[in-house]
């Protein structure tokens, strides 16, 4: 059953108004890139580590955010969750299958533009190039980690998509950049540890660094952060189904 | 088949079911009452959308919250407008058929059957938000009724529907009912559930009123006249008419706005007159009916409990 609930949620995610809105964000996204390598162009591969962490990234992240409200929220708000719940197909499965067409359609959408941004900036010497290929595992790990996040505070809250948003393109831009541990609880410093990209050479700090979290100098290794992405996307994605087997969602206004 | 035990739902402060206790079979019972007076919180209890806060329900002897053994086993035509808009009501259908279990081929075969049974086959291709509130009806009935189960939940199913679709409704409905599956139908208008069932649950402000046979309502609500508002060419025509029918207890005329308001305590015989009417010639622009008489019940209910 969980088969059926990943089919008939990945055929509405793939709609193609959809494909072609993604695939154009992906264009966009290799367009700058090439302009930006024009100006960094003694550091290919660096400026390349820029443009996933300041654009790939945030697309991303966007794209979770959008998808992880179509899985269930979307279906809660317009009241067709009903239909849903009563189907004989367990709560569980539900989640899982419409999740991992989720997942899925953010993987596509956020591969698309990885190999836009790599194709931009490296042109075909990407395909050479180690850390491009890396990136695909990177961003198999943000997608898994913010949507798992991203799906439960959709199955929580009403109006999530404001949360997610928030601290999409809020907090995961400025916690980084704070002194103290707080960067320990967002997700970007972990991806960017895991990618091991190469820092662009400059005399000055400017607002790129700021973008890229890059402003303190704090940091944890790789294998912290395989360990607390995975940790995360397991307990993410229990605390969820365990939330939505036992919640009512009930449309709100006949609480009132 | 179902039972409640004693079960009330509270959503914070307010109370949505106060204290109810029934046991509803096969055949086709009808819940009334107006609007608020728990029919969907008794509707979401039973098709396990919502817990009760206390108390018990059991349907098929199991606990239906969040219980795929229950759906299995259960239809719900809800009332809510809402579809997924941009599917046909042919792939609607499908889908949730197939969320209950059933392969491609069956699923496709049982989606083109229960379309053809609730008069959509031939429209079921265009995308839902083009649809008709009498066609969403329709789809909302075959995506609950896809899986042949033995309990069906209608909330409001005739909201909507023309007269000609609400015959047709109902006689899907009977046939389900002949073939001993049971039915639950919600609705605010007794003249509606009349035409369906003999027996009744009524509610009223989360509380279950009365249980059993619609004619003890029935005599109940003849004893309060029924006000009926109609506009048309000739009102004093129409009056002098309405005034030699035993049942009616007054007739006002207003040729200022060349509408005539009847009192009556047979609603049921009085409309057939109404038609009568029309079909004699009278032009009848507007037919409205100003107050719910079934308040006039509840209160008397109330008052006498």
């Amino acid at each position: 059953m969980i088969g059926v609930a990943f089919v008939g949620a990945l055929r509405d995610f793939v709609r193609p108004g959809r494909l072609v809105t993604w695939g154009l964000i992906a264009l966009v996204v290799g367009i700058i890139g090439k302009f930006w390598v024009g100006f960094q162009s003694a550091q290919p591969v660096a400026t390349y580590g820029q443009v996933m962490e300041v654009l790939v990234f945030r697309v991303m992240a966007l794209a979770s955010a959008i998808f992880s409200m179509q899985v269930l929220a979307a279906d809660i708000e317009q009241k067709t969750v009903v239909y849903l719940l009563t189907r004989s197909i367990d709560r569980p499965s539900l989640l899982a299958g419409r999740s991992l067409a989720s997942f899925v359609t953010v993987l596509g959408a956020s591969l698309a533009t990885w190999f836009a941004a790599g194709i931009g900036v490296l042109g075909p010497r990407a395909f050479q190039t180690g850390a491009f290929w890396w990136d695909a595992v990177v961003i198999l790990l943000g997608v898994l980690a913010y949507g798992s996040l991203f799906i439960l505070v959709s199955l929580i809250l009403n109006k999530a998509m404001i949360y997610c948003l928030l601290f999409a393109f809020g907090w995961e831009t400025f916690v980084p950049n704070m002194p103290g541990d707080l960067y320990y609880l967002s997700i970007f410093p972990y991806l960017k540890s895991i990618s091991g990209h190469v820092e662009v050479k400059q005399e000055t700090t400017d607002i790129m660094d700021a973008v890229q979290g890059a402003l303190m100098s704090q940091g944890v290794s790789a294998g912290v952060s395989w360990a607390v992405l995975a940790a995360m996307m397991v307990v993410f994605s229990w605390l969820g189904i365990v939330w939505f087997s036992r919640s009512e969602y009930t449309p709100r206004e006949d609480v009132e | 088949m179902i039972d409640l035990n004693h079960v009330s739902k509270w959503y914070g402060d307010v109370i949505g079911l106060n204290d109810v206790q029934c046991t509803i079979g096969s055949g086709v019972t009808a819940l009334l009452g107006q609007n608020g007076a728990g029919k969907s919180t008794l509707m979401k209890l039973i098709t396990g959308q919502i817990r009760p806060t206390t108390g018990e329900v059991r349907v098929f002897g199991q606990d239906p919250f969040a219980n795929p053994a229950v759906f299995e086993k259960l239809g719900l035509c809800p009332d809510i407008d809402s579809f997924p808009e941009h599917l046909s009501g042919r792939e609607f259908v499908y889908r949730m058929g197939r969320m209950m279990g059933y392969d491609h081929e069956t699923g496709v075969n049982r989606t083109r059957e229960v379309l053809s049974l609730v008069g959509m086959a031939e429209r079921a291709e265009k995308p839902v938000k083009g649809y008709s509130k009498g066609m969403r009806q329709r789809i909302k009935l075959a995506q609950a009724i896809f899986h042949d189960p033995d309990l069906l939940l209608l909330d409001e199913p005739l909201n909507g529907l023309d007269p000609v679709g609400r015959r047709e409704f109902m006689d899907v409905l009977q046939g389900l009912a002949n073939r001993g599956k049971a039915i639950i139908v919600s609705s605010h208008i007794l003249f509606e559930v009349e035409q369906m069932t003999r027996s009744i649950l009524l509610l009223h402000r989360g509380r279950l009123l009365a249980a059993g046979d619609v004619s003890e309502i029935r005599d109940l609500i003849d004893r309060y006249p029924h006000r009926v508002r109609i506009r048309g060419d000739r009102p004093r025509e129409m009056a002098a008419r309405f005034a030699g029918l035993p049942y009616v207890v007054s007739v006002t005329v207003d040729d200022h706005l060349s509408e005539l308001e009847v009192q009556t305590r047979q609603a049921g015989d009085f409309y057939g007159v109404v038609g009568d009417l029309a079909g004699e010639g009278f032009v009848i622009n507007e037919i409205e009916s100003p107050d719910n008489n079934l308040e006039s019940v509840y209160e008397y209910l109330v008052g006498a409990s």
